[in-house]
């Protein structure tokens, strides 16, 4: 089975679609009404494509698509968008970092827990209000892996995974822009700054840490942390309505 | 087919997630469902308003999951905030939901008694009607 019709079918596919396929990551930005196209490649994978191999990232339908979805509902078609999207998981040579021998007793004989940093979606999205979104998801693993040997001489290897996930926004508004703290505040989990830059910008930051969850858990995190960006900028007064002439 | 509107008539849908905005474009005509003025971008496959046919949209792939969506964003957010009316350019109620209490469909200029163009809502004598006059559709989101 070579798999001949299938791949002559993901030859037809839009090129990101194609390269999530194959690398299960992609990395472009485009003018906002092109990712439709995108999005309506992905939507077609489940009747195209059946070859368990290429099976699509998880992430692609739970995540990434909404996220798509819900930024170009506030942008000019035109306006560029960028998608960062790295699906392959937090297990993956390049994402390791500092890996660090922990004290054991017996009948542990030796323990070392690694940390993997995985910015599995980092967006940015020029909106129509002349702002600049910013948006990262970053899942942070430590793996504990712990050697134990019993009276017999028998060897186990036990290993632990725990995660958190952190999701950041950065808003940079539109040269003197009118900013108003919010009137309920925001929840103690989600932390919030705003920077006064020397250009007459402000930039408002954002940010939440919890355990890194399902996929709906971290669109609706991802959400809840940007929309904290736009409670601080207080609608346009509505246009005075035209006096009647008398 | 729903029935051609009289004169040009903009389109009434609330676009965007976080920067809300009404789309405007010229409408083609009325929702089947809801009667609100709607052009031909926000006419979906099954020719309701995005408003109607949020409820069938199942997934992202759908055009019109965001509006479904938002909706349950900013409801399941009144919970993360303890308030109702968090987010500035939005509120629980939109001009929809409000002319669902207005008897002729929210048109206050065309209203009869109280609400007839001639009263001075601002207690302005002689101001031609104040701030609801026939000129203001009256009802300013959020």
């Amino acid at each position: 089975m070579f798999w001949r019709k299938q791949r002559r079918a993901l030859e037809r596919l839009h090129p990101l679609h194609r390269q999530l396929v194959e690398e299960q990551r992609f990395s472009a930005t485009l003018p906002s009404a092109d990712w439709t196209a995108l999005v309506a490649s992905l939507a077609t994978h489940e009747q195209v494509i059946s070859r368990p191999k290429w099976r699509l990232p998880t992430r692609t339908a739970s995540v990434v698509v909404p996220v798509l979805r819900v930024l170009q509902e506030d942008m000019e078609p035109g306006a560029p968008l960028g998608v960062t999207a790295d699906l392959r998981g937090p297990k993956v040579d390049e994402k390791r970092g500092e890996r660090r021998g922990i004290p054991v007793r017996p009948p542990v004989k030796s323990g070392q827990e690694t940390f993997y940093t995985d910015p599995w979606l980092v967006v940015r999205a020029e909106l129509r209000d002349g702002s600049v979104l910013d948006v990262v998801v970053v899942e942070r693993v430590r793996e504990r892996r712990l050697l134990k040997r019993n009276p017999r001489g028998k060897i186990k290897i036990k290993t632990k995974s725990k995660a958190v996930r952190t999701v950041r926004a950065t808003r940079r508004l539109p040269k003197d822009a009118r900013v108003a703290r919010p009137a309920p505040p925001a929840p103690a989990w989600l932390d919030v700054r705003v920077q006064r830059k020397e250009n007459g910008r402000t930039v408002l930051r954002a940010s939440a840490k919890g355990p890194a969850t399902d996929d709906q858990h971290a669109v609706d995190t991802l959400l809840t942390v940007s929309g904290e960006l736009f409670r601080w900028t207080p609608p346009r007064p509505p246009a005075a309505p035209p006096r009647r002439a008398r | 087919m729903p029935p051609p509107l009289n004169g040009p008539v903009p389109c009434s849908i609330l676009s965007g997630f976080f920067v809300l905005r009404r789309c405007e474009r010229p409408a083609a005509g009325p929702c089947p469902s809801c009667t609100r003025p709607v052009c031909p971008e926000h006419f979906g496959s099954d020719g309701l308003c995005p408003e109607c046919s949020r409820n069938t949209a199942r997934d992202a792939y759908d055009r019109t999951w965001t509006y479904g969506h938002r909706r349950r964003h900013y409801e399941n957010s009144s919970a993360v905030y303890g308030s109702s009316t968090y987010y500035p350019d939005y509120s629980s109620f939109d001009e929809h939901d409000r002319d669902a209490f207005e008897p002729d469909g929210g048109d206050w200029a065309a209203a009869s008694g109280d609400f007839a163009g001639g009263d001075d809502w601002d207690g302005a004598d002689g101001d031609g009607g104040g701030d609801w006059d026939s000129g203001d559709d009256g009802l300013v989101d959020s």
